[in-house]
């Protein structure tokens, strides 16, 4: 379970100050998919980069099962909106990084064993198995992220933060990633946090939609999407997925007219 | 037809790749107009043989300084001298400009300094290598490696820095720390621009040749030049500038061959 406490993030000191984040309150339980989503500059990248550990909360507490996050680690997986795979590795080298470098630490025998498997086994899994010797350079956006995917989830991290992974992806790509997503996630019961422009997305692949609210940022509404798994392209089409996703958009709307002073 | 002409418009297109033949043709004719041009001013009598020795004159020259053993001594040790103290810039240049591009206290400490000497004139540091390390190859070495050090570690900097923050980012979240992140992500990624800062800068080195040479040397490529100018044996000077621009050509597509083959997961990116 991943527990945000107040947390804010200040840029900057003096009268440049820029406050990214002011007392964000967000819990997201495990197995849950929670997507933000918000207008553009009220904090969702410095949200998920806190959690990553790539950059620490000026106030506030973050835990995970408990633990306070204070620095990036295995049990945390992220997927970028543009391209993050090493250009210079092939495919199973990038999924395989995380745990190369632990391997060079300590070798934990079995266990690595285990986890080399389990990189193979999602790159099949994600249809990627016959390019696992190709740089990313030879492959389409949408098998890159895929890629990107799998080498976060290599770890077998607790959470996965997503920061408008399928963005840069053209309508038809999106929706079969969006597919392969929730697939790995109910094979897997992975925990996600995934940030988004789209609200029929975050609609689609949540548990639970968090609007957010720009100057300073912070979460103001949690709407819970109660449709049934699995879902597939027909939930789009029904009544009570529009009717949700009415609501989120008229949470965004109303946090955009109430700019606080 | 309308295919043609575009195909014709497309030689002159901006960065469109034109056919390797037409590449070809065109280099190949640069270095035909020159000789054409050395043949016919030269032979044709128009321009005095001190001022431009005929091709029959330099080659005759080739033939005599290495049957003299001269010829081959010389393009030696002038190798000897710019490689090692290319190579010594290389040891400095490389850790350095990748600290420096990369860590915020080692750029404070590195690039103002290297600002302070990047505009001092080399040759002025002549009187005191040779107050320094006396007359043998030691300053020669020195002069190229004072001549070279400063720009290549700045170049590298340059490099480094440019490798993309998604993928430090990427590196980090996936468990790496500073060192595994300068070993596997910066050095690996700024990698083959490393390689071309090097191509660049081996041409410096060679260029600081003439003026290493002046100090006390009694062979080399550079010396030779310098003295037969004394002499005015044009046509000794035009034979090792020309060998010095061949030698050029040659570690120009040394390096090149090096990048196709070192690092196939760029050239793949020009096909996807
Ligand atoms: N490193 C930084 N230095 C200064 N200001 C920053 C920095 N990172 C983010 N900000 C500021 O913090 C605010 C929130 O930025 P953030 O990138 O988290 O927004 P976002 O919700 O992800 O936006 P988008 O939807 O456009 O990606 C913005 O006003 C931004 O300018
Ligand atoms: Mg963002």
């Amino acid at each position: 379970m991943l527990e945000a406490v107040n947390v804010s993030r200040v840029y900057g000191t003096g009268p440049d100050a820029v406050t990214a984040l002011e007392h964000m309150r967000l819990t997201v339980r495990s197995g849950e998919i929670v997507c933000l989503v918000g207008s553009s500059g009220c904090g969702k990248s410095t949200f998920l980069s806190l959690v990553a550990g790539l950059e620490t909360p000026t106030s506030g507490r973050l835990l995970l099962d408990g633990v306070p996050l204070v620095e990036p680690g295995a049990d945390r997986g992220m997927v970028f909106q543009s391209d993050s795979l090493f250009p210079w590795l092939s495919v199973r080298d990038n999924v395989q990084f995380g745990l190369s470098l632990h391997e060079t630490r300590r070798t934990h025998g079995g266990l690595m064993g285990r986890l080399y498997a389990h990189c193979d086994e999602l790159l099949e899994q994600v249809g990627l198995w016959p390019f696992r010797d190709a740089y990313p350079a030879q492959l389409s956006g949408g098998m890159r992220q895929r890629a990107s995917i799998v080498r976060a989830l290599a770890t077998r991290p607790a959470i996965l933060l997503m920061d408008e992974p399928f963005g840069a992806l053209d309508a038809q790509t999106r929706e079969e990633m969006q597919l392969l997503l929730l697939k790995l996630c109910a094979e897997y019961g992975t925990t996600v946090l995934f940030v988004t422009h789209d609200v029929e997305e975050a609609v689609f692949l949540g548990d639970r939609v968090v609007v957010m609210r720009p100057r300073p940022g912070r979460a103001v509404a949690d709407v819970a999407v109660p449709i049934a798994r699995p879902r597939d392209r027909r939930t789009r089409l029904s009544p009570e997925f529009q009717a949700i996703r009415g609501q989120v958009l008229d949470h965004l709307y109303e946090s955009m007219s109430t700019d606080s002073p | 037809m309308e295919r043609a002409r575009l195909k014709r418009a497309s030689l002159f297109a901006l960065r469109e790749p034109i056919p390797r033949r037409v590449a070809l043709a065109v280099t190949v004719g640069v270095f035909a107009t020159l000789a054409v041009a050395w043949v016919v001013l030269s032979y044709g009598g128009f321009v005095r043989p001190l001022f431009l020795p005929t091709p029959t004159a330099v080659l005759e020259r080739a033939v005599f300084l290495y049957r003299e053993e001269i010829l081959v001594r010389d393009i030696w040790i002038s190798n000897v001298r710019v490689f090692s103290g290319f190579l010594m810039a290389m040891v400095v240049a490389i850790p350095l400009g990748m600290l420096a591009g990369n860590l915020p206290i080692f750029a404070a400490a590195v690039n103002p300094f290297m600002g302070f000497i990047r505009y001092m004139p080399v040759p002025a540091f002549i009187p005191l290598l040779v107050l320094y390390a006396g007359i043998d190859e030691a300053p020669k070495i020195l002069l190229i490696f004072i001549g070279t050090a400063v720009q290549m570690t700045i170049m590298v900097g340059d490099v480094t820095r440019r490798v993309q923050p998604e993928l430090i980012r990427a590196a980090m979240v996936l468990g790496a720390d500073s060192r595994e992140i300068f070993r596997k992500v910066i050095w690996r990624g700024s990698l083959p621009g490393i390689v071309d800062v090097m191509r660049i800068n081996l041409g410096f080195a060679w260029t600081y040749l003439v003026v290493a040479e002046l100090v006390a040397a009694s062979e080399g490529m550079g010396f030779r030049i310098l003295r037969s100018q004394r002499f005015l044996q044009t046509d000794t000077i035009f034979l090792y500038i020309l060998l010095i621009g061949l030698l050029g050509i040659l570690f120009d597509f040394a390096f090149r061959q090096l990048h196709r083959f070192a690092f196939p997961w760029i050239r793949e990116r020009v096909r996807g």
